[in-house]
């Protein structure tokens, strides 16, 4: 098998593993300080993909700081759940704000990933 | 590094220039459009921040002039994130499916839209005066000159010259069949390889003309009017100072441009480059399965004089199929592609490594200003129409490295470069977020903001001291990002629609996932101008 076919049949298996993923959407919004900088992100390395997973490889020492702003979970049987911080700083309620559009942005990033799958698999929904 | 980190490695480093925006191209462009002037020995420093201020110029006279709507500028954004700027400056200097204009400029209006009809008039030999230059009796003189060629209407005649197909198509039927035999005059015939005129030529014509045998009476009359083997040298030079003569020259040298085959100066005048792209021409309608030898397409009337006879309606009436016929561009790749499966494993080794020598030639010219010597047709329907029918030969030619053919391979693999590098892209971002590895980062000096997506935790935000300024470009960055995604990821699924019988069946190689790759691109494309169309 060469690497090229064994490339794509890995990436066949991520499509397919993101079938699983799809039954629910998660946007977690978090505030304090962290000191990583979108140069910090680029030094990682020329070719993006290859950067390790910036935010879980510094989860433990970022989260330590964080501040949990917003939480907003919806499920594929119509459920969903929100969860605010009280006594929003003006800052804070930035966020709150960036939250809301992020949650758009989920859900337009999950429908796309939802036709791909069905494009892949022939249906036309 | 897994499998996956290989392929991204290879489209990252093959097909994706370190450099983001092809300089060569858009200079070439820019000065096209008039809004540059350059010279070779430009320092590169200089070069660069002239490019740079000459895109502004543009941009701001884009903005004021509402010829792309930005539904259209948003499309290309998304489908051409890397190149955006030469693709929009492309759309103004296409000939292919260019900009339709709703009015014509008033005398003494100087913006986009005079650059683009003095361009299109100059590419036609009907304007002689700086692009930038305003709206004037040259101006109109040029256009009136371009109607008066197709019978139309100024308004008409210009939109038609965003289609130079549809143009030539009009011409050929008020013009074209009353002038079947071009006349050219060239003093560099030494050691070319063409015939010596005999009747063959002019029993060609006849066929040619079809049902316009009184165009075939007059010329009897006429340079055809001694016996077989002879023509009337004194009426072909009389053809050869009528202005229709010189004006079917540049029309069949724009054509032979956007297939590649003619690579000099488009200005009507025959020289050595000319002659020869004519000849590689017909070397290539001969080898792609259409007989021409007995159609006597170029023929030496006298070598004294220099003069040359040239079959220009078998040209014309084929231009004008090309016209009519669909979009070939997914059919052409295909028919490679199908080449490429049917060869021995010996032809496949050997296209993969010239098709790979070609790309590199295409990547180290498309970043230097040197490339912009020679202008570049970017329109990509009119070439695909034209190149359909060397469909089968492509294959063989890059496996061969065919001279003849030399000109239009590198303008074939120029167009499957400039799709592949977005396709490249694309299927890179799409495995980036499938992998949840897309991360967008917004800062300043004391505020940043960065959302990570992720398939399985979906959108992970973290903010720090954020105004409302930061917000609202982090905002839009988010929705580019998420714009983009929808097209990589629509092109992973169609990657995967074409390629997944071939990867059930056993390997897949190099060039078919690159032909795949740009197939899958041209459907998106397609389909998103599906979308803007109904």
């Amino acid at each position: 098998m060469s690497k090229l076919s064994d490339g794509l049949k890995n990436l066949a298996d991520k499509v397919g593993d993101a079938v699983q993923d799809l039954t629910s959407l998660e946007v977690t919004t978090y505030s304090g300080s962290f000191t990583l900088s979108y140069d910090t992100l680029k030094a990682q390395g020329k070719n993006a993909f290859k950067i390790d997973n910036l935010i879980e490889d510094n989860s433990g020492d970022i989260k330590a700081d964080l501040t949990l702003i917003a939480y907003s979970r919806f499920d594929l049987d119509s459920d969903a759940s929100n969860i605010v911080k009280s006594n929003l700083t003006t800052q804070e309620q930035a966020l709150v704000d960036a939250h809301k559009a992020m949650v758009q942005s989920a859900m337009e990033a999950r429908k796309a990933t939802f036709e791909m799958i069905t494009n892949m698999v022939g249906l036309d929904l | 590094m897994t499998a996956l980190d290989d392929i991204v490695d290879k489209l990252d480093s093959q097909f994706i220039n370190d450099a983001e925006d092809d300089l060569g191209k858009k200079a070439q462009l820019l000065e096209d459009l008039g809004y540059l002037s350059l010279s070779p020995t430009l320092p590169e420093q200089a070069f660069q921040s002239l490019v740079s201020q000459a895109f502004e110029d543009f941009n701001n006279e884009l903005n004021q002039s509402s010829l792309v709507s930005k539904y259209t500028i948003n499309q290309l954004k998304e489908l051409y994130p890397l190149a955006y700027e030469v693709k929009l400056l492309e759309r103004c200097t296409d000939i292919d499916e260019g900009i339709i204009f709703k009015k014509l400029p008033e005398f003494g209006d100087r913006n986009l839209k005079t650059r683009i009809i003095h361009f299109r008039l100059n590419l036609l030999g009907q304007y002689h005066q700086p692009i930038k230059a305003y709206y004037s009796a040259s101006s109109h003189n040029g256009l009136t000159k371009a109607a008066s060629f197709i019978n139309k209407g100024l308004l008409a005649t210009i939109n038609m010259l965003a289609d130079i197909q549809q143009y030539t198509t009009y011409y050929l039927k008020q013009n074209g069949y009353k002038h079947p035999v071009v006349i050219m005059q060239s003093q560099d015939l030494n050691g070319k390889d063409i015939a010596q005129y005999n009747g063959a030529f002019k029993r060609s014509v006849k066929r040619e003309l079809g049902s316009n045998d009184e165009v075939f009476q007059e010329l009897k009359k006429g340079i055809f009017k001694r016996n077989d083997d002879k023509v009337d040298v004194e009426d072909a030079l009389s053809i050869l100072e009528n202005e229709q003569n010189a004006f079917i020259i540049r029309l069949i040298q724009i054509h032979q441009w956007m297939l590649g085959f003619y690579t000099g100066k488009i200005d009507g005048e025959i020289g050595t480059v000319s002659v020869n792209s004519l000849l590689n021409v017909i070397s290539s309608y001969e080898s792609s399965g259409e007989s021409t030898a007995d159609k006597k397409l170029l023929v030496i009337l006298s070598e004294k004089e220099g003069l040359l006879a040239f079959n220009a309606i078998f040209f014309l009436n084929r231009y004008k199929l090309e016209y009519q016929s669909s979009d070939k561009t997914i059919d052409t790749i295909e028919k490679v592609n199908d080449s490429y499966l049917q060869a021995s494993p010996e032809d496949q080794k050997l296209f993969e490594q010239h098709l790979n020598q070609n790309f590199s030639v295409t990547q180290a010219t498309s970043n230097n200003k040197k490339s912009f010597l020679h202008k570049i047709f970017g329109g990509i329907r009119s070439f695909f129409k034209k190149a359909f029918k060397f469909g089968r030969k492509i294959f063989k030619w890059i496996v061969d490295k065919i001279s003849a053919a030399a000109s239009f391979i590198t303008s074939f693999v120029k167009k499957l470069a400039s799709f592949l590098k977005e396709a490249a892209h694309h299927f890179i971002e799409g495995v980036k977020f499938l992998f949840g590895k897309t991360t967008i980062a917004s800062t300043s000096a004391s505020e940043s903001i960065i959302t990570h997506f992720d398939l399985d935790k979906d959108v992970l935000n973290l903010g720090s001291s954020l105004k409302e300024e930061l917000l609202g470009k982090h905002k839009k960055k988010v929705n580019t990002k998420v714009s983009e995604l929808k097209f990589s990821l629509s092109l992973i699924a169609f990657l995967f629609k074409t390629i997944k019988s071939i990867l059930l069946g056993g390997l897949v190689a190099w060039p078919l996932f690159i032909l795949k790759l740009v197939k899958a691109f041209k459907q998106i494309e397609n389909s998103y101008k599906q979308i803007a169309t109904t």
